[in-house]
């Protein structure tokens, strides 16, 4: 019986029989349900479900719902009733499954808290019969002193099919109050967010920035250096609170892109400057290593699960609850650095070094124009990368996969700094491949890294019960063989991989800076 | 798209009850349904509170042009194409095409892709009208008084699709208006209610039913949970499940 609707923003606090006060004799206004909700906004830190185009709103204490922006759409559901929640704990149902593709690993958490009064209604005609539906919403911010403030309003009317003379008659009777149409519920989220000094997708974790080629490559990384402060700084509180494992990890990456830049620029400054912050920025990195690797561990229990036939579950799981085990206490040194004086006093002397000392200290280096320091810098990188790449065999060692992963992890930065400086089409390619080698050479890492951690564990598992340790030992085991095997496949594919890494793309890179400089 | 016929050739049966109900109980089971009202009197889209449009007639009808006419009914998946008052000279126009029983067949052929289930609410009459019913339809529904005179003009039904042959499966009965108090009706049903045809839901002769006139809406939204609502919500149960069996 539907027919579209149209949804208009109220800018200030009216009433429903006002706005339609004009309608024509024949039909009348007949209001329905109204209630009165406190709401809660909910999304991501990093803000995934706003950047997927939905919004989510608690409604009571475990009611949730999932709309697109103009409050349509909807998909409702119960869910867990804690402050912040992980949208795998959604045990069932559309909602939940939906919830869990968008936001992925992360956690929910209360943005902003409004009080809603709707109002359905309808109009009938003579014959008392339903020509089209509405409804009416007003949206209300409560201060702490719970005195209650006009935040939005908006009017959605909805045809009915057959009957699109009432529609357009309502419809003209709107615009010519002066009403638009419009994203009803995005604009509340907006709104209410504005109210606290905040807005949509003021966090993200893809690195971005907007540099000027002529400007000196030392305002550059104060720039960089201070975006990244930024970043990590705001990560903190959710790692203090272990809300979810990407907090952490965002802080780390932020970490090391920190420290990438600063050892790509340290011929700039003068060392003993460098040394200093190098070797805090290093302590931090170590503080909070030990959890970032246990959280990588317990993210992929499934897949080591599935690694394993079901006799060695067993001792899988006794292994896992080790690992949460000692989690909690990793966090809990991690948590004390990271909320140590020295850590703190060591941000806020990094934060006034960069902001005042930085570019006074720098070198002539220092003040050569970006851009020409970003090529010569990207094009030594990737020659480097191209020649050792080239070198390795089947019969080298580990040790030069790691070394060119390294390399390609500080290229791979240095493209991301000084990305808003070159062609798009040309860095995008050029990142895309670089991508998948990293990809490869990644994942050969990891594994190595998997199966030395395993095998540490499996040499410390004397004493404690007998048939425990050995239960637990024959699931390492079995995961060490699996792991291996798939290292053996990775590195196969190595050279497949770096082949298509220095055609093409990355060729034509790099002839486009000899013939542009 | 599933065709329902709610047809008998004898008026007063509770055709348009029966209709205007089991769009209702259809529409609720989450089907997308179109009540097409084919009576001129127009009741089931008076039951529906829906006036035909003024543009509206037997022309564009027969033309298939039904799409700009459905109108929405208040209630969800629920839609209406009204009868207009020239649909009284369906058949004559509809012999003038060249008198063949598939005609119905291409007119609703537009909406197949939109609706579940078209319910046909049919005038009382057998006609060159009646045989289109009866071809187009995938399951025709006659209620049946429990009397000698409903009984008999079943019968002619029954004749008048062994005549077009047509499998008589689709033919299904069930008794309407039924007044347990009278000897004639509990008679009737004793005898022919065993019969494969006869579904056995039945549908009582109730006030509320009656009623419907003044509340102008099913009895499952004027007197939910009555008698009535329920009788109609049996019934339409087993017609689906009858259906999906063919």
């Amino acid at each position: 019986m539907k027919e579209k609707s149209v949804t208009y923003i109220l800018q200030e606090q009216t009433e429903l029989v006002t706005l339609l006060s004009g309608l024509p004799e024949k039909y009348t206004l007949q209001k329905g349900e109204f209630s009165v909700a406190t709401l809660s906004y909910m999304d991501t830190f990093d803000w995934r479900l706003y950047d997927k185009g939905f919004i989510c709103l608690r409604q009571r204490r475990s009611v949730y719902v999932l709309t697109d922006f103009n409050g349509e759409n909807i998909i409702e559901g119960e869910g867990p009733a804690q402050r912040n929640i992980f949208p795998l704990n959604f045990t069932t149902g559309v909602l939940g499954e939906k919830l869990q593709s968008v936001a992925g690993i992360r956690v929910l958490l209360p943005l902003a808290e409004i009080v809603r009064q709707s109002q359905s209604f309808q109009i009938v005609n003579r014959d008392q019969k339903v020509v089209l539906l509405g409804s009416f919403e007003l949206n209300e911010l409560v201060n702490s002193e719970g005195e209650p403030t006009f935040l939005s309003g908006s009017l959605r009317v909805q045809g009915v099919r057959g009957y699109v003379k009432i529609l357009t008659r309502v419809v003209e009777l709107l615009q010519s109050q002066g009403l638009e149409a419009g994203y009803s519920e995005e604009r509340t989220l907006r709104l209410a967010l504005a109210s606290m000094g905040r807005k949509p997708l003021d966090y993200c974790s893809q690195f971005s920035i907007i540099l000027d080629p002529a400007e000196a490559v030392i305002q550059a990384a104060q720039k960089i250096f201070l975006q990244l402060l930024d970043e990590m700084e705001r990560n903190v509180p959710g790692i203090i609170q272990d809300i979810d494992t990407e907090f952490l990890h965002d802080f780390r990456v932020a970490l090391r892109r920190t420290r990438s830049l600063l050892g790509s620029i340290k011929k700039m400054l003068p060392s003993a400057d460098v040394d200093q912050f190098q070797r805090g920025l290093q302590e931090i990195g170590i503080a909070t290593g030990p959890v970032r690797d246990l959280d990588v561990y317990l993210l992929g229990k499934k897949g080591y699960q599935a690694m394993l036939p079901e006799g060695l579950q067993e001792g899988l799981t006794v292994f896992f609850k080790e690992l949460s085990r000692q989690r909690v206490q990793e966090l809990r040194r991690m948590k004390k650095a990271l909320q140590s004086r020295n850590c703190k006093q060591f941000l806020r002397r990094w934060r006034r070094y960069v902001e005042d000392s930085l570019i006074a200290s720098a070198y002539a280096a220092g003040h050569e124009p970006c851009k020409e320091v970003a090529i010569k810098a990207i094009r030594k990188r990737l020659r480097s990368i191209l020649k050792d790449g080239a070198g390795i065999t089947s019969q080298s060692p580990d040790a030069a996969l790691h070394g060119l992963r390294i390399q390609a992890k500080k290229l791979r930065y240095l493209l991301e700094f000084y990305r808003s400086l070159f062609p798009e089409a040309e860095m995008n390619s050029l990142v895309k491949s670089l991508k998948k080698l990293q990809d490869n050479l990644g994942s050969f890492n990891d594994l190595s890294v998997q199966q030395g951690m395993l095998g540490q564990h499996q040499k410390g598992l004397a004493g404690g019960e007998q048939k425990k340790a050995v239960q637990v030992a024959a699931a390492l085991g079995g995961l060490i063989t699996h792991l291996h095997e798939e290292q053996k496949g990775v590195r196969q594919e190595f050279e497949q991989r770096f082949k298509q890494f220095t055609t093409t793309d990355n060729r034509r890179f790099l002839i486009c800076f000899f013939n542009e400089f | 798209m599933k065709i329902i016929a709610i047809y008998s050739s004898k008026g007063g049966v509770g055709k348009t009850a029966t209709a205007v109900n089991l769009s209702y109980g259809c529409a609720r089971s989450g089907k997308k349904t179109l009540l097409c009202d084919m009576d001129p009197q127009g009741a089931a889209g008076y039951y529906y509170r829906i006036r035909p449009k003024d543009s509206f007639n037997r022309k564009r009808f027969l033309k298939g042009d039904l799409e700009p006419f459905i109108r929405g009914t208040d209630f969800e998946n629920l839609d209406l194409l009204p009868a207009h008052f020239s649909f009284r000279n369906l058949d004559i126009a509809l012999d003038g095409r060249g008198g063949s029983a598939n005609e119905l067949k291409k007119i609703f052929t537009c909406v197949k892709d939109e609706y579940d289930v078209l319910i046909l609410d049919c005038p009382p009459n057998m006609t060159l009208l009646s045989e289109n019913i009866i071809m187009v339809a995938d399951l025709v529904l006659t209620p049946v008084i429990p009397t000698t005179l409903s009984i008999l003009s079943f019968a002619q039904l029954i004749k008048l699709a062994d005549k077009l042959e047509v499998s008589r499966k689709k033919l299904v009965a069930f008794f309407s208006m039924v007044d347990k108090r009278k000897n004639m009706h509990s008679d009737t049903i004793s005898k022919f209610g065993k019969k494969k045809m006869f579904l056995a839901s039945e549908i009582p002769y109730l006030a509320d039913v009656e009623k419907m006139g003044l509340f102008r809406q099913p009895v499952a939204v004027s007197v939910p949970a009555s008698a009535a609502a329920m009788a109609y919500e049996q019934l339409w149960l087993e017609v689906w499940r009858k259906g999906s069996q063919l």
